[in-house]
């Protein structure tokens, strides 16, 4: 994983481990935002129990694509992801037992992550008010569709309505056709990654005021805190924010754009850099007067493009990034799996790796989107559903033994 | 110490010294979008972050936002400080103080390096091998503060073969792969309408940092915590990755269908422009959608199988928006969710100003700025013991210099003046003209 600092003497050779070493972590979360957040305590070394539901599991393990189609539940490419060195416990809480152990877990347990819907959480005694009385010293972060309170607190949702609840869909797709959902859960993912630095806070303030926390996290609302430009738009200028397909309302140029391969981004960032588009593709006259600014970029817009295109439908993908960046222009490509599975800057950072699964052979998986200098992460693939169970029982639950 | 912006309060707001930050000081170097989203969200938690801008103000003040320009052309707006006036800094840089330093003089280093000895974390998102050109690299922060935390946002990445170039949001987003999965079914990539990569690194690299600082108040050791744009992206990009190392396929586009969920779509409403997103994750759901909308066919066991209801989906889809489009989506919305049918409307920001559920929760705020006046901003993304967070409007240039200099860093009345008029912590924004550049610097 990412390399741990060279020790060179004992003093430090303390401060090279896992960083979360010691904390216990019980998940009650599916889908992927919960279980985002989860994945990264146990990366960092918390150990981390994760409840299913006996007969079928979390439900990404129906998610597709599947590795191993005789072996489905177990060979989820999202589960196998998002799910990486946790333990398995096959548990139902819906039965008065089940929820029995938990709680016997619950009070050796330092963070909860959990997702149930506000009505359901308290029937269960899992909501802040039960789990505040019951655990004083417990962290809980509920991470759900629409958060914990308010008149749509029992709503269901999964990635494509909080997408679309949150502001992010609308202005995602063509202006004449249906808002689009982008190919990858990025509401769940941003609510995970907030679910996870919010319980470090929380964690961090229990040191100091010795008590736990509820934490609530609505991913509805992390979506919509997203469209922060989109309502500095509306509040600036009283211009409502749409979809624009490729264009984007920040500027101009400054999105995709059809080239000889596929699609090149283009942008005039860093602005004082625009001139160089000059220079680059041979066309004098982008570094006009009557282009030098945002808004008079966007004024001519037709203008532009029309010189623009013919010299991008000249070029290929790669070749336009390289030329742009060679001129200190911030310009991309659109790339797909097997560019990104190669690209040389991930790979110098050793980002995407494999590691060995028990029936699945070698995986890929990938390490944190963060790296932290002294110390060092790990990694272990996803478990079977309950394989973990017995040991839950001797130890968390082990309701007269301590906590292994 | 406390913030001196204005802080909005209400009954149910959590107290400054419950916030789980509070005490935890942060100096933050950061511009543009991904770092400040990072530096906001740590306000939002409650530290004190002092955002430190160049003598002329960051860029998002002035630049490339067309309100500014329109302040600057528009007789009607009446300023004589327009870099207070941005929507959007103020936005992003929500519950922050702010200060102006001249970080390549050696008394305007000094200045910050004060400011780091008095804090627990630095940012940055300069371009790498910035920070060590300025004299300011983390082993020099470390002889100021020995246990500080460095955090290091960048476009690419600090080493290898891309550290070196630009990375924006807009362009980074393609690279990292989303948009060779985003699109209509058999059509071009799309991109997406927020640009996600500068949020999502932000809340990465806010992650990283409060690791990082639970491992310092065990270790009394500071790290290095870096991240950059296109790894923040790529982490949600790993299963596509996965997938295609397992397959050799390349995954594409599929618009808003699923493989294991159906129906699962967008759908027309009643009203121009409005629709809403359904998705149904189990036979439950589809019986309670047939039963919503009418659609006696669903009754039956035949179509209980998600690969049933897949081989019909265009007849299944019509169905759905036959009713859909007959009702506005919010009450479409609000009958799906009755019988727990997983539904949401396609929501617009004037939509989520009036959501229902958003102004129960006081998402929203008004907060209230001394020149830029009283402005719905997004709320902080956690509700904390069942309390609000507190918010406050971003700071005015240079708000919180005299604060910091007199009662953080105990400099004399006569420095600070001195400091003011040498252009090295200005009151007032402050940006030499080319010819004077050299000289400038030489007199100082």
């Amino acid at each position: 994983m990412s390399a741990p600092a060279q020790a060179s003497n004992p003093a430090e050779l303390q401060a090279v481990d896992l960083p979360l070493h010691g904390l216990t972590v019980v998940e009650l979360t599916d889908n992927v935002a919960g279980p985002w957040a989860g994945r990264q305590f146990a990366a960092l070394g918390a150990e981390v129990w994760k409840i299913e539901a006996p007969d079928a599991g979390d439900m990404t393990r129906a998610l597709g694509p599947f590795l191993d189609a005789n072996d489905r539940a177990e060979s989820s490419v999202p589960w196998l992801y998002l799910n990486e060195g946790k333990r398995s416990v096959a548990l139902d809480v819906d039965d008065p037992a089940g929820r029995d152990l938990l709680s016997v877990a619950l009070e050796r347990t330092d963070i909860l992550l959990i997702s149930l819907p506000a009505t359901e959480a308290v029937s269960l005694a899992l909501d802040r008010e039960a789990l505040a009385a019951r655990y004083p010293a417990l962290v809980a972060t509920s991470v759900t569709p629409y958060g914990m309170t308010g008149p749509k607190r029992d709503y269901r949702g999964t990635e494509l309505t909080e997408y679309a609840a949150g502001g992010l869909m609308y202005l995602t797709g063509e202006p004449d056709r249906e808002p689009l959902q982008v190919g990858l859960p990025m509401a769940e993912f941003a609510a995970g990654q907030a679910a996870f630095a919010s319980t470090m806070a929380a964690l961090l303030r229990r040191e100091t005021l010795d008590r736990g926390a509820y934490v609530d996290i609505s991913i509805t609302e992390v979506g919509a805190a997203m469209t922060e430009f989109q309502l500095s738009f509306l509040v600036s200028r009283d211009y409502l924010a749409v979809r624009l397909g490729n264009l984007n309302d920040k500027g101009y140029p400054w999105g995709i754009f059809p080239c000889r391969d596929g699609y090149a981004a283009i942008l005039a960032g860093p602005a004082d850099r625009w001139p160089h588009a000059a220079t680059l593709t041979g066309i004098p006259e982008l570094a006009d007067q009557r282009f030098a600014t945002a808004q008079s970029r966007q004024d001519h817009r037709d203008e532009m493009e029309a010189m623009l295109l013919p010299w991008l439908l000249d070029h290929d993908r790669k070749e336009i990034f390289e030329l742009g960046q060679a001129e200190g222009l911030a310009w991309g490509y659109v790339r797909d799996a097997a560019e990104v599975t190669a690209c040389p800057q991930l790979e110098s950072e050793g980002f995407f790796r494999t590691h060995e699964h028990p029936t699945l052979g070698s995986v890929a998986t990938a390490d944190l989107p963060y790296t932290l200098s002294e110390t060092t992460t790990r990694s272990a693939p996803a478990p079977s559903l309950g394989a973990d169970t017995q040991d839950f029982l001797d130890g968390p639950a082990a309701r007269n033994g301590s906590a292994s | 110490m406390t913030p001196t912006t204005n802080v909005q309060r209400t009954d149910s707001v959590a107290a400054r010294e419950e916030l789980p930050l509070d005490g935890v000081r942060v100096v933050d170097l950061t511009r543009a979008w991904a770092g400040p989203s990072c530096t906001a969200f740590l306000a939002e938690l409650g530290a004190d972050v002092i955002k430190v801008e160049e003598p002329a103000g960051e860029s998002m003040r002035m630049g490339g936002f067309r309100e500014v320009e329109r302040a600057a052309s528009d007789p009607s707006i009446v300023t004589d400080h327009p870099y207070n006036l941005s929507t959007i800094f103020n936005h992003l840089n929500r519950g922050k103080r702010a200060i102006a330093i001249d970080l390549s003089v050696p008394r305007g280093r000094e200045v910050l390096l004060g400011l780091v000895a008095e804090s627990q974390i630095v940012v940055e998102n300069y371009r790498p091998g910035v920070m060590e050109a300025l004299g300011l690299g983390f082993e020099t922060l470390r002889e100021a503060n020995p246990t500080v935390i460095l955090g290091s946002n960048g476009g690419y990445g600090h080493t290898g073969p891309y550290s070196a170039h630009r990375g924006y949001g807009v362009a980074v987003e393609p690279m990292s792969g989303l948009f060779s999965v985003t699109g209509y079914e058999g059509s071009h990539p799309q991109r997406s309408g927020v640009d996600h990569p500068d949020p999502q690194a932000g809340l990465s690299m806010a992650s990283g940092l409060l690791v990082a600082l639970y491992r310092q108040r065990r270790t009394g050791h500071g790290q290095h915590v870096k991240t950059s744009l296109l790894r923040a992206m790529a982490a949600c990009f790993a299963p596509s990755v996965i997938e295609y190392q397992a397959s050799g396929e390349v995954p594409t586009r599929h618009g808003n269908d699923s493989e294991a969920y159906s129906p699962h779509g967008v759908y027309r409403c009643a009203g121009e422009d409005q629709w809403i997103a359904i998705a149904v994750t189990n036979v439950e759901q589809w019986r309670a959608l047939c039963d919503v909308i009418g659609f006696s066919e669903g009754a039956g066991a035949a179509l209980d199988s998600v690969d049933a209801r897949r081989e019909r989906r265009e007849e299944i889809d019509a169905a759905i928006g036959t009713w859909t489009s007959a009702r506005p989506k919010a009450e479409a919305e609000s009958e799906l969710q009755r019988q727990a049918v997983p539904a949401g409307a396609v929501q617009s920001v004037s939509d989520l100003l009036a959501d229902e559920q958003l102004v129960e929760r006081r998402f929203f705020r008004d907060l209230q700025h001394a020149e830029a006046g009283t402005n719905p901003h997004v709320g902080p993304r956690l509700k904390l013991d069942g309390h609000d967070l507190p918010a406050a409007a971003g700071p005015m240039f240079a708000k919180h210099r005299i604060a910091l200099l007199r009662d953080l860093l105990g400099i004399s009345q006569s420095e600070i003046e001195s400091l003011d008029a040498q252009h090295i912590v200005p009151a007032e924004p402050w940006r030499p003209a080319v010819s004077d550049q050299q000289q400038g610097k030489a007199a100082r």
